[in-house]
């Protein structure tokens, strides 16, 4: 189809603003399901384009029937993931998309199936309707739905009750949910505020063990734990406040506080263990690294030597 | 996929800001050494068999053997000096008819895909060379190698093609008869292969030898349970936003009693 309309070249519209939970009659509520985000293209075949419209569909060939799931050609907003063991899995479809071997892929795509959860419709049968109201939307999309499998749904939301659908995702270990305004228009490919995230942090404290500094004055901190009396290197987390802030702390310049000096740390700043921050962040890895780590603070109140490695 | 190389295009005074994607992708299957009793991987470890001990990074220089047993040692700030500068940018250095080049000069493609807001003067670039019928002759360091390459202008982008330098192409390397051919001989061969002539579809052809493999492989992993999923929970996701939606449902029922009760 040479409709310009269809040319894969749209981007999806982006959350602007994060805040805890609340209650709003004029938002609807649905699960942020931790995958990736994708446009889909549904027409003769399945089309999947990630945010940055890098083609995704050879990486997930159990997804390709997604247009027999539709009545006509159209184009979808959701979220890509995999969902296994009651739990959705981030790194499992991250890993996937990293892979290129072709085999490789076919053989995950088998073990490890994705899905792919619709929330909003961009292009219906023959027109844009970004420009309708979300619940137009809404009512759009559940109409153009034939079928709903593992392999594809569309997601389920509830109105005025952001509270008590967050507190149900805490408790199952999702990674939040997304308030959005009933009246709010789709823009491709900008931020919207009309868009909210409410997400389940975790936190722990750290020693700061030194600093690196980025560009325009923003630092970030290289923190440890101890694990009994050796402090173990446990990565950076960037520091939300000025360097100036931090500096008020009077952190006393030292050596290297670990055994060896970590990869990628050739340029830091030693400081004495002595400062403890508070980090906030989604999930640890495998390898008990932290993903999208925050540090919210310093913390006076607790000693470094008490920040020990949970097991 | 990945980026392979970031860099701009450098047309006169323009500046196209492109990545470079790989065309092809790997399809032979690679296989890992294990050790037999254990099933771990086998380790390389550099050794010096004159120290009698293994040798740390620090420990290795470069030497370039130039007879045997004969080398010159080239420090890394010797070979600092005299690399590349790490220029990214495309230079282009003139243009030509992609006939003009031997097709035995081509080494790799790169898709060149324009970054965001360089796609005007990308197209322009794009369209103006294929209305003119030309393609570009550039450099650029890919990776660590200076690198001659050649912009063509294609229906769906600039695909961008490593060139060889002359000085890597051999000729042939022995001498053969060229006998005298008779038209009764060309006439029946030209028959030969006007009846074996068809349109070449890419899609006809397949590598047999990796399609049993992988086959095998395949097998194996099923054979072994390496757990293919018991077909999961039914309704997957769905079922869950299901539930959760209903639990919201359910507590607001219940406050709401409540609230009549008082």
């Amino acid at each position: 189809m040479s409709d310009s309309l269809f040319d894969k070249t749209l981007e999806p519209m982006l959350i602007a603003s994060e805040k805890p939970a609340f209650n709003d009659k004029d938002f609807i509520y649905e699960l942020k399901l931790d995958g990736t985000r994708a446009l889909v293209y549904l027409d003769q075949d399945t089309q999947i384009y990630n945010k940055r419209r890098l083609s995704l569909q050879h990486k997930f060939p159990e997804l390709k029937q997604l247009h027999t799931y539709v009545k006509h050609r159209c184009i979808l907003d959701g979220e890509l993931f995999v969902y296994h063991d009651h739990h959705v899995d981030f790194f499992a479809s991250q890993k996937r998309s990293l892979l290129s071997d072709t085999f490789k892929i076919q053989i995950a795509s088998k073990q490890i199936p994705a899905s792919f959860t619709a929330f909003d419709i961009l292009y219906d049968k023959d027109r844009l309707v970004i420009d309708e109201p979300l619940m137009k939307r809404k009512q759009r999309l559940a109409k153009l739905i034939k079928k709903e499998d593992q392999r594809f749904s569309v997601s389920r939301y509830i109105e005025e009750d952001g509270i008590a659908l967050f507190e149900l995702t805490t408790k199952q270990s999702l990674e939040g949910i997304v308030a959005k305004r009933k009246d709010s228009l789709y823009y491709p490919g900008k931020r919207t505020k009309d868009w909210i995230k409410c997400k389940n942090w975790l936190e722990d404290d750290y020693v700061i063990c030194g600093y690196i500094e980025k560009e325009k004055g923003i630092i970030s901190f290289v923190i440890g734990q101890y694990d009994k009396r050796e402090l173990i290197y446990k990565g950076h987390v960037t520091m939300g406040a000025s360097l100036r802030f931090f500096e008020a702390h009077q952190p006393q310049k030292s050596q290297c506080p670990f055994k060896t000096v970590p990869g990628g740390n050739e340029n830091a700043v030693w400081l004495k263990p002595t400062l403890v921050c508070v980090v906030a962040y989604m999930e640890k890895t495998a390898q008990d690294s932290l993903r999208q780590p925050i540090c919210r603070g310093i913390r006076t109140d607790k000693k470094a030597e008490d920040c020990i490695i949970k097991k | 996929m990945a980026t392979a190389h970031k860099g701009a295009i450098s047309f006169g005074l323009v500046h196209i800001p492109v990545s470079l994607y790989r065309t092809v992708r790997e399809h032979d299957i690679s296989f890992n050494q294990l050790c037999k009793k254990t099933k771990q991987r086998v380790h390389y470890k550099k050794y010096c068999g004159n120290c009698e001990k293994e040798l740390k990074p620090e420990d290795i220089v470069k030497g370039y053997q130039y007879e045997k047993d004969k080398y010159v040692v080239m420090t890394n700030d010797e070979l600092e000096a005299i690399k590349s500068e790490k220029d990214k940018t495309i230079h282009i250095l003139q243009f030509c008819d992609i006939d003009e080049i031997d097709d035995i000069y081509f080494e790799k493609n790169y898709y060149a895909v324009p970054d965001t807001g360089s796609e005007k003067a990308y197209e322009l670039l794009r369209y103006t060379m294929e209305q003119e019928n030309k393609v570009a002759i550039a450099k650029t360091v890919l990776g660590t190698k200076e690198t001659l390459l050649a912009l063509c202008p294609r229906a769906q982008g600039i695909v961008i093609k490593t060139l060889f330098y002359a000085d890597e192409i051999t000729a042939v390397p022995k001498t053969f008869a060229r006998p005298n051919i008779q038209a009764k001989e060309t006439k029946i061969a030209a028959q030969l292969i006007k009846a074996m002539s068809a349109p070449y579809d890419p899609n006809d052809y397949s590598d047999e030898y990796q399609e049993r493999l992988m086959e095998a492989i395949r097998q194996k992993i099923e054979g072994e349970a390496i757990s293919v999923p018991k077909e999961q929970e039914v309704g997957g996701i769905a079922d869950l936003m299901d539930a959760l939606k209903q639990s919201v449902a359910l507590q607001k029922k219940d406050s709401s009693q409540k609230r009549l009760k008082h």
